[in-house]
C-alpha cells in the first residue's frame, strides 16, 4: 500500500482497479488520471442526486461540473476521515441545497426535463404490476407516472427530497446520510418519516 | 380491506414507486462527455487562477457553517461599531428638552367688571370695592 501511495500515477487502465484513496493520493500530487478516474467513477451518483433534487437535467449537468471541479480545487484539504465518496456527496448537497435556495423551484414554472427510462424499467415485475394492475386507470402510461412522481418530489421541502433521493432513490444507508447531512441518524429517519407520509398523501391514487 | 395510512404495504408500494427514479437517465452518452467537460473546466481554471476573494466566495459554497460564522461576525462587528460610535455625552448625561418660545400676536385682554359674580365664596351680600381703573 505504501508503495502504492509513493507511486506518482499508474497507467490509465490499472486506475480502474486501484481504491478510492489510492486514487485521491495521486490527485493530490497531482495526477489528472486519477482525478478523472474518480469522476468516472461517481459520476452517475453525483448527478443523479443532483437530478433528483432539481427535476432538470440542464441544472444537474451543470451543478455537476461544478461539484467535480469544486472537489479538485479542496482536494488537498481532503485527510481522509471520511471516505471520499461521503465527502464528495456532501460538497454536491450543499452545492445543490444553495442552487435550490437560490432560485424558487417550487414558485417557478420550471420545466422538467424527464429523460428516457432505461430497459429494465420497462421490465421491472414491480413497476409493470404497479402501472397494469394496481392502479385505477389501468392504461396509465410510464411516462405520466414519472411525471406525477417528480412533481410529488418537488412539493416536498428540500430537506425531505434530500432524504428521499439518499436513501429511498439511491439506497445510502442512514448513517451514512446522517454523515453527508451533518446531522444525527433520528434526524435522518424523522426526516424520512414525514417525507414518505407526504409522498403518501400526493401519490395515494397510485398506492391503493 | 384498504391499507392503512403509514402501513408496511403502502409504504412498499411508494418505495416501489420511487425504485421508478434509479432508471431514469440522461441523453445518450452524456456519462461519455462529463468527465471530458469537468477536465475542460479544470484546465481552463488552472490557465487562469481565481483571485483570492474569489476562491474566498466559492469556500461558502463547501461550508455554510463557515458562511454562518462569516455572517454572525459581520453582524457582531456591525453592532459594535454603531455602538462605539455614539457619543459618550450621549451615553452618561442626561439631556434637558427645551423647547423653544412660541411667538404669537395673541394679546391677552383681561375683562374686569366692578360686581363681582355671586358664587359660594361671594354670597351677593358681601361688600366688594369697586376696581377702579388707572389714572394715566
Amino acid at each position: 500500500m505504501a508503495e502504492a501511495l509513493s507511486a506518482p500515477s499508474a497507467p490509465v487502465e490499472a486506475l480502474s482497479q486501484l481504491e478510492d484513496i489510492l486514487l485521491v493520493r495521486q490527485a493530490q500530487g497531482g495526477s489528472a488520471a486519477a482525478y478523472d478516474e474518480l469522476v468516472r467513477r461517481y459520476q452517475r451518483q453525483i448527478y443523479g442526486v443532483i437530478y433528483h433534487m432539481t427535476a432538470h437535467h440542464e441544472d444537474a449537468d451543470d451543478l455537476a461540473q461544478e461539484v467535480f471541479v469544486k472537489a479538485w480545487q479542496a482536494l488537498k484539504s481532503f485527510k481522509g476521515d471520511s471516505s471520499f465518496f461521503t465527502w464528495l456527496y456532501r460538497i454536491a448537497i450543499n452545492r445543490t441545497l444553495n442552487h435550490l435556495k437560490q432560485r424558487n423551484y417550487r414558485n417557478s414554472r420550471h420545466a422538467m426535463s424527464l429523460n428516457d427510462l432505461d430497459v429494465d424499467a420497462e421490465r421491472h415485475p414491480d413497476l409493470v404490476a404497479l402501472v397494469s394492475d394496481k392502479t385505477p386507470r389501468r392504461d396509465l402510461a410510464l411516462e405520466e407516472l414519472k411525471e406525477k412522481l417528480n412533481a410529488a418530489m418537488q412539493r416536498l421541502s428540500e430537506n425531505h427530497r434530500t432524504v428521499v433521493s439518499l436513501h429511498d432513490i439511491q439506497g445510502l444507508p442512514h448513517d451514512e446520510i446522517a454523515i453527508i447531512l451533518g446531522c444525527n441518524v433520528a434526524t435522518v429517519r424523522t426526516r424520512l418519516f414525514y417525507a414518505r407520509q407526504q409522498l403518501q398523501g400526493i401519490l395515494s391514487d397510485y398506492l391503493k | 380491506m384498504e391499507p392503512g395510512p403509514n402501513s408496511p404495504e403502502k409504504l412498499k408500494r411508494l418505495q416501489n414507486l420511487l425504485t421508478l427514479k434509479r432508471h431514469e437517465l440522461p441523453p445518450p452518452s452524456y456519462f461519455e462527455r462529463l468527465p471530458r467537460s469537468i477536465r475542460g473546466r479544470i484546465d481552463q481554471m488552472q490557465a487562469r487562477p481565481a483571485r483570492f476573494w474569489q476562491r474566498w466566495l466559492e469556500a461558502w459554497d463547501m461550508t455554510p457553517a463557515l458562511t454562518t460564522t462569516y455572517a454572525a461576525v459581520a453582524v457582531v462587528l456591525l453592532f459594535t461599531a454603531t455602538w462605539l460610535r455614539r457619543p459618550p455625552e450621549a451615553v452618561n448625561e442626561p439631556q434637558l428638552v427645551k423647547t423653544p418660545p412660541v411667538e404669537t400676536n395673541y394679546n391677552p385682554v383681561l375683562i374686569t367688571s366692578n360686581t363681582p359674580p355671586s358664587g359660594l365664596f361671594n354670597p351677593p351680600s358681601l361688600q366688594v370695592q369697586p376696581a377702579s381703573a388707572p389714572k394715566h
